[in-house]
């Protein structure tokens, strides 16, 4: 296993940031890890790249603990960070060669690897200007370009899409898939599902500290229940309280709004489940004009799961 | 030989190298006629000395007071120097956010720490060899020796080195450069000051047995040219360094006596290379987030 985390907590003072965090990934994989501000992404993600001490537990890069061999993990990893730091005055080539420097990249075939890697973040014509004044969507680049130096393994990213127009953000995807494919494990964070539910192999949901899912995007959707809302019409002003009460035998049922005529059930249950809930509703002669059942999205049933434990 | 060179190959102090040369460069260009007018003016001074009758001895007198005054100069502003450039050094990382960068590279922390203190001194080595020709130009006077040359970039290097260790300690523990300034500025007075503290505790004390037991206190008998502890005082080391180098050894030692000239010439930069060493240890504990005791809780 490339990179794996056993219960990382981290406190600051008597804030818990982090609580027992475990999660792997592997090689040739791009896993997501996400949750909204203040989940602690940030602060797993420094932990990893040994820029932070965990108050307990441990990471692992390929077997073996980091805080035994800190040089030797940095050697595999290639951290990008939330933010751009960079020296004043200095071109994207002598930038990179800076960072070649601190990184042991052997002087023989540096200029080649530095084209290389500026044609890979489609910075090739940029390559003699200030750093400073390139866009928001360049520095991002760059600043990968420089975490790919010396070939790590690993690839942490922290929020590398924010702030891209959907164009920068399609083609990081396509470096990202394309660094993927040849191997190199990826973790990449976000506090936007749909931002990287498409190219990522897994994700790992967090909030508040806490793990709330990990595994492959579709498994992701059955961890977290399938729910649905059903909203149904009803005729007659009276049986309303009738229909509640029904639903509210039923196990699979969550919240109920009423709306007017309507009444907006929250279902946990299958299809076979819903429609067993319509049949009683039928026996017991309540008028019903309108059914209509409507999935929640994963980005959706992702804000619920951590509005609800933000509540 | 390979360690040597090793180090000098060190990422981060190339790159400070490069980054001071162009500032440095002005500096020298600057300085350069600087120096040839007070060569100059030397010359010119020292010509009409010789036709007012004024007997060589004389001369190299002027030349020595010169010199001791010009290198004082030298010294303390080489100081000045290593405590703004490593006061900057971390802070500056931490500000420009490119610290974390280098933390995760494959710089050790200790390596980051050394090429950062080397970078910062390098600035007093371009500007004390511009202070060549102006010390050449003394020589013109006489009374300068290599002695007194070898004992001026002694200092520099000692006292530089000293500084800068201690602003480099306190630019990793503050987060702006202003505050590791004052807070290194501080220490370093406070080195200075807690000598000549303690020389005035003693006196003190020395006062009043001899007023009220009519003798001194046992420890201050043995020692009589220079009070009890400013031997320990850096400041010290400067006066009997240049005292040495003007008036050699054997005078030196005649006067001082085996306690003040050793405790003095050994134990002084002792102190300060200890303290030098301890400020970049804790440097190194300070930046390296495996080690910080800001990261435990
Ligand atoms: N240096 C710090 N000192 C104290 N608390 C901190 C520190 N850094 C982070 N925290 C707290 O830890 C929690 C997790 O922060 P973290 O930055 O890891 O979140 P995040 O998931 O990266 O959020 P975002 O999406 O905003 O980047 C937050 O509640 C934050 O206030
Ligand atoms: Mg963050």
């Amino acid at each position: 296993m490339l990179l794996r985390t056993e219960e990382l907590t981290k406190c600051y003072g008597t804030h818990r940031a982090l609580n027992s965090l475990s999660m792997s990934l592997d090689n040739g994989t791009i896993t997501g890890f996400i949750g909204p501000n203040g989940a602690g992404k940030t602060t797993a993600m420094r932990i990893m790249v040994t820029l932070m001490r965990p108050t307990s537990g441990e990471v692992y890069i390929n077997d073996e603990a980091i805080s035994k061999s800190v040089m030797d993990a940095r050697k595999i990893i290639g951290f990008v960070p939330d933010y751009f730091g960079v020296y004043a005055a200095m071109s994207s080539e002598e930038y990179l060669d800076f960072y070649a420097d601190t990184n042991n990249v052997p002087k023989a075939g540096r200029d080649e690897l530095i084209d290389s890697l500026l044609a890979l973040v489609k910075l090739s014509d940029k390559k003699y200007s200030d750093v400073n004044q390139l866009s928001r969507g360049m520095k991002q680049r760059l600043c990968l370009a420089r975490a790919l130096l010396h070939n790590p393994q690993l690839l942490v990213l922290d929020e590398p899409a924010s702030g891209l127009d959907p164009q920068s953000r399609a083609e990081l995807k396509t470096i990202l898939v394309a660094l993927r494919n040849e191997g190199k494990g990826i973790l990449i964070s976000s506090h936007i599902l749909p931002e990287l539910g498409e190219f990522c192999d897994r994700v790992v949901i967090m909030n508040k500290g806490v793990k709330v899912a990990e595994g492959s995007v579709d498994s992701i959707s059955e961890q977290l229940g399938e729910k649905a809302k059903i909203t149904y019409t009803l005729i007659d002003d009276s049986q309303f309280d009738d229909a509640v009460s029904i639903f509210r035998m039923n196990p699979h049922v969550g919240e109920i709004i009423r709306d007017k005529m309507t009444l907006e059930v929250e279902f946990k249950g299958d299809d076979l489940a819903s429609s067993e809930m319509l049949k009683r509703l039928m026996l017991s002669d309540i008028k019903v004009s309108e059914v209509s059942k409507t999935r929640l999205s994963l980005e959706q049933v992702f804000l619920e799961v951590i509005g609800n434990d933000g509540n | 030989m390979t360690a040597i060179k090793e180090f000098f190959s060190n990422a981060i102090l190339r790159f400070g190298m490069r980054r001071r040369s162009k500032r440095a460069l002005t500096l020298v260009l600057l300085l350069l006629p600087v120096a040839g007018i007070t060569a100059l003016l030397i010359v010119i001074y020292g010509t009409i000395l010789i036709f007012n009758n004024v007997t060589p001895s004389d001369l190299s007198e002027s030349g020595t007071l010169v010199f001791i005054i010009i290198a004082g100069i030298h010294i303390g502003f080489s100081m000045l120097t290593a405590l703004g450039a490593a006061a900057g050094e971390i802070t500056g990382e931490k500000q420009r956010q490119t610290m974390d960068l280098l933390v995760c590279s494959q710089m050790s922390p200790s390596k980051i720490i050394l090429g950062k203190l080397t970078s910062s001194c390098s600035f007093i080595l371009l500007i004390s060899c511009a202070m060549l020709p102006l010390y050449s130009g003394l020589a013109l006077l006489g009374g300068v020796t290599v002695q007194m040359l070898i004992a001026t970039y002694v200092s520099v290097i000692l006292f530089s080195f000293f500084t800068a260790s201690v602003a480099i300690f306190f630019s990793t523990v503050t987060k702006k450069t202003a505050a590791a300034e004052i807070l290194a500025f501080l220490i370093i007075v406070a080195v200075f000051a807690i000598w000549l503290i303690l020389a005035l505790i003693c006196e003190l004390i020395n006062e009043f047995m001899i007023e009220y037991m009519s003798r001194r206190t046992f420890i201050l008998a043995q020692f009589s040219n220079i009070p009890l502890f400013i031997q320990a005082d850096p400041g010290c080391f400067l006066y009997m360094i240049f005292r040495l180098a003007v008036t050699g050894f054997e005078d030196t030692y005649n006067y001082h006596g085996f306690h003040e000239t050793f405790v003095t010439l050994i134990m002084t930069p002792l102190q300060l290379i200890l303290i030098s060493v301890l400020c970049v240890l804790g440097a190194i504990k300070n930046i390296n987030p495996q080690k910080s005791p800001k990261n435990k809780s």
